[in-house]
């Protein structure tokens, strides 16, 4: 329990939804420490009715501790930013008024408004870079008094590291149900096999001829929740692209290319090195398995996933 | 004599003869042994695109109102025509279907008693883009409907509509108009020049609409001849993907260029409606809501026209294929490309008969993945690259 007083007024601002809720869950969780009765009111701004917010904010009979949270406040309409415009300037002390904004530019004068009054600021900062990502959870067993060593903390981003939620709900599970320092063979333990795919990485492993890879990544990319119709789009993309550049000649310079083909000089020279075992008769039977399998996806056949690996393997067997 | 408003049908003579006929028992209100039966209260027009589907209906709508039966020129026709007379509902709609809201709505207003004349006529224009459960609600209406109302339904065909509604309409099916009867149509009533009239109807392969677009509008025109230019230059791959991405920026941009005008002009009479313009603080509270209502609805409009240019462009390219087809088979009809004989030619002497049907099929093949909502790019890619190889 931390010792400085409970805000009333709190901003959460940033695009990374899972920091503000742990905010408000952290929030919620000291004010139940002391009320166990305390009421979590929480309302979108996208929906909110002129007068929802007043009428939320308006005293109550008991005088019980509340708790109001407002998210996505960028997206309040003007009308309503008058109440809260309005009981920032004469906050009612039962009451913790959590305000939850995107920090995009919209909304920016309801922002410097609250901000005059104030208010505590918790910052909910993106968390995409892989530096990011493996400082967030360095910070995560930081937390709990745990410790991840650099290897441990690179396998377990590189194994779930697609959505922070899933990072954090990570983290959480080894920190229950281990013991010690963890380093990249406990991670390993847990998520052995688990890399997290892409349609790209689909694509390229059956554009090489590797089908085994290609395989085992599709079912990977599928099985972590990667759409269908971006697996077809990858893989459109990546015979597109080798289809492109196979048909000029190599002797040009890839970054002249670029703007011809409109592809960047680094897509080229990839393509350039995936051209061996392609010709014009493979390009046309794997660009018509995967308009095929687009199709499936869509609802031509009932199997979208069983389309999709056959596409997969036809191409893999265009390639001579 | 034929009433005037049925005029513009080209080449639907029995049609004509079955709606005169209607129209004939309609306004006698005594029964006639001669027309008894020729009239009903719900009637389901399909014909390929362009035939007139919704013209015959519109026309059949104004006759049914007017006091003249159909003497297309007054007040009574003259509003029944452009869709602003009170007893004559038109839905139509650009985006990519009807939904079950408006039906149930339509239903409502449908059982009201006409302003002036003896019917109140709902006319649906595009009766194949009822969703299902539009559909079924409209069935009710269809079913009990009030004493005044007429239910004109249109279709390319009848199985794009529900068996149910389908068995409770008089169908009437109109052709393909010859193309004599459209290149009589241009020369008389649009005053198109005969060469120019023959070569757009012969082009538009009976789509009135379309032969109008093609004997009138140069960009259009030059749209076609450079979709029938395609075949000659899918030689390579490069020259395949190429070709795809053409394509799909032409029609984008020809689809575009009719549709832009009607956006903006729709977005000013909105922002006037919200109170742009007038004194005072701007456009009252709730436009900016309404606007991207709008913007959705157009975006949907967009994509459904920027399908049917497309489906366009493929059928003019299988209409190419099918002039060589014709060469090669030794087929004495007339080419519908005549403009492109030297191009056919070549092509039908350096190919086989074999080749151009499998290029035929993928085509088709094309269109039905576009129906399917395959990237579009990638559908032609693969048709482009199929045609390469026959």
């Amino acid at each position: 329990m931390r010792n400085e007083p409970i805000p009333n007024l709190v901003l959460a601002i940033g695009p990374e939804p899972l920091l503000a809720d742990r905010a408000i869950e952290g929030i919620l969780a000291d004010l139940r420490a002391i009320d166990p009765l305390t009421a979590l009111q929480s309302l979108s701004a996208s929906e909110i009715d002129v007068g929802e917010i007043g009428e939320a904010l308006s005293p109550s009979l008991f005088d019980e501790r509340r708790v109001l949270v407002i998210r996505d406040l960028q997206d309040l309409s003007a009308d309503c930013a008058s109440e809260i415009t309005n009981y920032v300037a004469s906050p009612d002390e039962n009451i913790t008024l959590i305000l939850v904004h995107k920090g995009v530019v919209k909304g920016k004068a309801l922002l410097e408004a609250i901000r005059k009054s104030k208010p505590t600021e918790i910052a909910c900062e993106a968390i995409k870079k892989d530096s990011e990502k493996l400082e967030f959870v360095r910070a995560e067993f930081a937390g709990h008094g745990r410790k991840i060593d650099a290897e441990g903390a690179r396998a377990l981003v590189d194994a779930v590291g697609g959505d922070i939620r899933e990072l954090a709900g990570a983290c959480s599970q080894l920190i229950n149900d281990t013991n010690g320092s963890i380093n990249a063979e406990t991670v390993e333990r847990y998520h052995a096999g688990r890399v997290e795919a892409t349609g790209f990485k689909v694509a390229d492993a059956a554009i090489d001829g590797n089908l085994g890879v290609a395989l085992a990544t599709l079912r990977h990319a599928l099985a972590t929740g990667t759409d269908p119709v971006l697996i077809t789009s990858a893989l459109a993309s990546g015979i597109r692209t080798i289809a492109k550049v196979g048909s000029v000649s190599r002797n040009i310079r890839a970054s002249e290319l670029a703007g011809q083909l409109g592809l960047a000089p680094w897509q080229i020279d990839k393509a350039r090195r995936q051209l061996t075992g392609w010709n014009a008769a493979s390009i046309t039977v794997a660009i018509n398995a995967v308009a095929r399998a687009d199709g499936a996806v869509k609802g031509a056949e009932s199997d979208p996933i069983y389309a999709l690996e056959r596409a997969v393997m036809t191409i893999v067997r265009a390639r001579s | 004599m034929v009433a005037r408003v049925f005029r513009e049908l080209i080449g639907q003579d029995e049609v004509v003869a079955i709606l005169e006929r209607a129209v004939a028992a309609a306004s006698n209100s005594e029964e006639d042994s001669d027309t008894q039966g020729a009239m009903t209260h719900a009637w389901l027009f399909t014909g390929p695109p362009g035939s007139g589907r919704s013209n015959a209906a519109i026309a059949f709508a104004a006759a049914l109102i007017c006091p003249e039966n159909g003497c297309g020129e007054c007040n009574s026709c003259r509003t029944s025509l452009r869709g602003s007379h009170p007893d004559v509902e038109l839905i139509r709609t650009e985006g990519l279907s009807i939904k079950v809201d408006e039906i149930r709505e339509l239903i409502v207003r449908s059982a009201w008693a006409p302003s002036s004349g003896r019917h109140r006529v709902v006319v649906i224009e595009d009766a194949d883009r009822l969703t299902e459960t539009a559909a079924n609600a409209l069935l009710r209406g269809i079913e009990e409907p009030g004493s005044y109302t007429v239910w004109l339904l249109c279709a390319p065909s009848l199985g794009d509509l529900l068996p149910t509604i389908r068995s409770r309409c008089r169908h009437l099916q109109l052709r393909t108009p010859p193309t004599s009867a459209l290149t009589r149509m241009l020369v008389e009533i649009d005053g198109i020049d005969e060469v120019m009239a023959n070569h757009a109807a012969k082009a538009s392969q009976g789509h009135v609409g379309r032969a109008r677009r093609i004997a009138t509008d140069e960009q259009a025109r030059r749209f076609r001849h450079q979709v029938l230019q395609l075949p000659l230059r899918l030689t390579d791959v490069g020259g395949c993907m190429a070709a795809a991405a053409e394509l799909i920026a032409a029609s984008q941009q020809e689809s575009a260029r009719e549709i832009a005008p009607k956006d903006e002009a729709e977005l000013v009479a909105l922002q006037d409606a919200w109170g742009a313009g007038a004194t005072g603080r701007g456009l009252a509270s709730g436009a900016s809501k309404a606007i991207k209502e709008l913007e959705k609805d157009q975006k949907s409009r967009a994509t459904a026209l920027n399908r049917a240019f497309l489906d366009r462009s493929l059928l003019d390219l299988a209409s190419f294929y099918r002039d060589v087809l014709l060469l090669q088979s030794g087929a004495t009809v007339p080419l519908v490309n005549d403009d492109m004989e030297d191009e056919v030619l070549q092509l039908a002497e350096r190919t086989t008969a074999e080749a151009t049907i499998g290029r035929l099929d993928a085509i088709m093949a094309a269109r039905r993945a576009l129906n399917f909502n395959v990237a579009p790019l990638l559908a032609l890619e693969s048709m482009m690259l199929s045609i390469r190889v026959g």
